[in-house]
C-alpha cells in the first residue's frame, strides 16, 4: 500500500541539513515509518508527524552540517539590528528607507557583476558562502572575485549617484526646500552602497577563509 | 573504572534494543521497540545521534543493508553490538547493582 508521499519540502530541508552518511539510511527509515502510520492515521495526521520528525531531527543536526551559514546568517542579522537600533537613536527608521535609492545600486552592480563573471560563478559563489565548504583555490578565487566585483560595483555606484544628486541639487541651490529631501536620498544611496559593500567584504574574508589549507594542485 | 566506561540511560535502552532486535536492528525497528517497551517516542534524529555516538565509541558497528521500494529505494544501516558494547553493558549494570544493594526503596521517598 503507498497511498501518498512524505511531505517534499519536509524532505528536501533534511536532504539540505542531514550529514551525507546519515541521508539513506535515516530517509528511508522516516518513509518506511511514514508508509506504517498511513494504516490507522489520517492523511493530515502522518504529514504532521513527518514534519515533526524532520523539524527534531533538523535541529540535531544543523549546527553540525550548517554552522557557515547559521554564523553568516547570525552576523548579517546582528549588523542589521544595530543598523535598525542606530536608526531608531538617529530619529526613527522611516527616514532611511527608499526604495529607489537602492535600485538604482544594488541591481547595477548584480548587472556588472554578472557581465563581468558569469551567472555560473555567482550561483557558486553564493553556494560556497551558504554551504561553508570550497573544493579547489580556482573555486576560491572566482568566489571571491564575485563578492568583490559586486561590493566594489555598489560602492561606485552609490558614489556616482551621490555626485549626480548634488549635481541636481547644485542646479536647484535657490530652492531650499528641494535641496534639504534630495540631499537626504542622495546620502542614503551612498549608504545603501556602502553597507552593501560591507557584507561583499565579509563574504569575501569568508570565502578566502574556507580556502585557507587547499593545495595550489587540488584544482 | 574510567569515567568513559558508564553509559548513559539513553545509550543503555539503544544497546539493549539492539541486543534484542539482533540482527534486524536498524532505525526504525530500535525507533518502535523503544516507543513499545519502554513508551519512549524518540525522534528519529536523536537516535542517529546516540547511534553515532556508540558507533564513534566502538561499542556498536553499523553495516549498509537492502534497499526496499517502501523506503524509498533506500537502503537500511543495520546496527550490531561489538564485544566492547556488550562488556560496557554489563560493567553499567554491575554498578548500578552495586549502588543499589542494600538500599530500601523508603530511602528514596517510595512508599513499601
Amino acid at each position: 500500500m503507498n497511498k501518498y508521499s512524505p511531505p517534499r519540502i519536509a524532505e528536501a530541508l533534511l536532504e539540505k541539513v542531514l550529514p551525507a552518511d546519515l541521508k539513506e539510511p535515516l530517509l528511508g527509515d522516516l518513509e518506511e515509518e511514514f508508509q506504517q502510520i498511513q494504516f490507522n492515521q489520517s492523511k493530515q495526521a502522518c504529514q504532521i508527524w513527518y514534519w515533526r520528525q524532520a523539524l527534531l531531527t533538523s535541529f540535531h543536526y544543523i549546527n553540525q552540517t550548517q554552522k557557515a551559514l547559521i554564523m553568516f546568517a547570525f552576523s548579517v542579522l546582528f549588523f542589521t539590528a544595530l543598523t535598525i537600533f542606530a536608526m531608531e537613536l538617529s530619529g526613527g527608521t522611516s527616514m532611511f528607507f527608499d526604495v529607489p535609492s537602492l535600485i538604482i545600486t544594488l541591481p547595477p552592480a548584480l548587472v556588472f557583476t554578472l557581465a563581468v563573471t558569469s551567472p555560473g560563478n555567482v550561483k557558486q559563489a553564493f553556494s560556497c558562502l551558504f554551504s561553508g565548504h570550497v573544493d579547489s583555490l580556482r573555486q576560491v578565487k572566482s568566489s571571491a572575485m564575485v563578492f568583490n566585483v559586486l561590493g566594489n560595483s555598489c560602492l561606485w555606484l552609490g558614489a556616482l549617484m551621490t555626485l549626480l544628486g548634488w549635481v541636481a541639487m547644485g542646479s536647484h541651490i535657490e530652492d531650499v526646500a528641494v535641496i534639504g529631501p534630495a540631499f537626504a536620498v542622495s546620502v542614503l544611496t551612498l549608504l545603501y552602497a556602502m553597507g552593501v559593500k560591507l557584507v561583499c567584504y565579509v563574504a569575501t574574508q569568508r570565502i578566502m577563509f574556507l580556502g585557507q589549507g587547499l593545495s595550489p594542485n587540488a584544482d | 573504572m574510567g569515567k568513559s566506561r558508564f553509559l548513559g540511560e539513553f545509550e543503555q535502552f539503544v544497546l539493549l534494543a539492539i541486543l534484542r532486535l539482533g540482527e534486524q536492528a536498524y532505525g526504525t525497528t530500535i525507533r518502535q521497540i523503544l516507543l513499545d517497551v519502554i513508551q519512549r517516542d524518540v525522534s528519529i534524529g536523536a537516535l542517529y545521534t546516540t547511534l553515532t555516538r556508540l558507533e564513534d565509541k566502538g561499542l556498536i558497528r553499523s553495516a549498509m543493508g537492502e534497499a526496499t521500494a517502501e523506503r524509498g529505494g533506500r537502503a537500511k544501516k543495520y546496527f550490531e553490538i561489538t564485544a566492547q558494547g556488550k562488556r560496557a553493558l554489563q560493567e553499567t549494570r554491575q554498578s548500578l547493582d552495586a549502588m543499589w544493594r542494600d538500599v530500601k526503596l523508603s530511602f528514596v521517598g517510595v512508599k513499601q
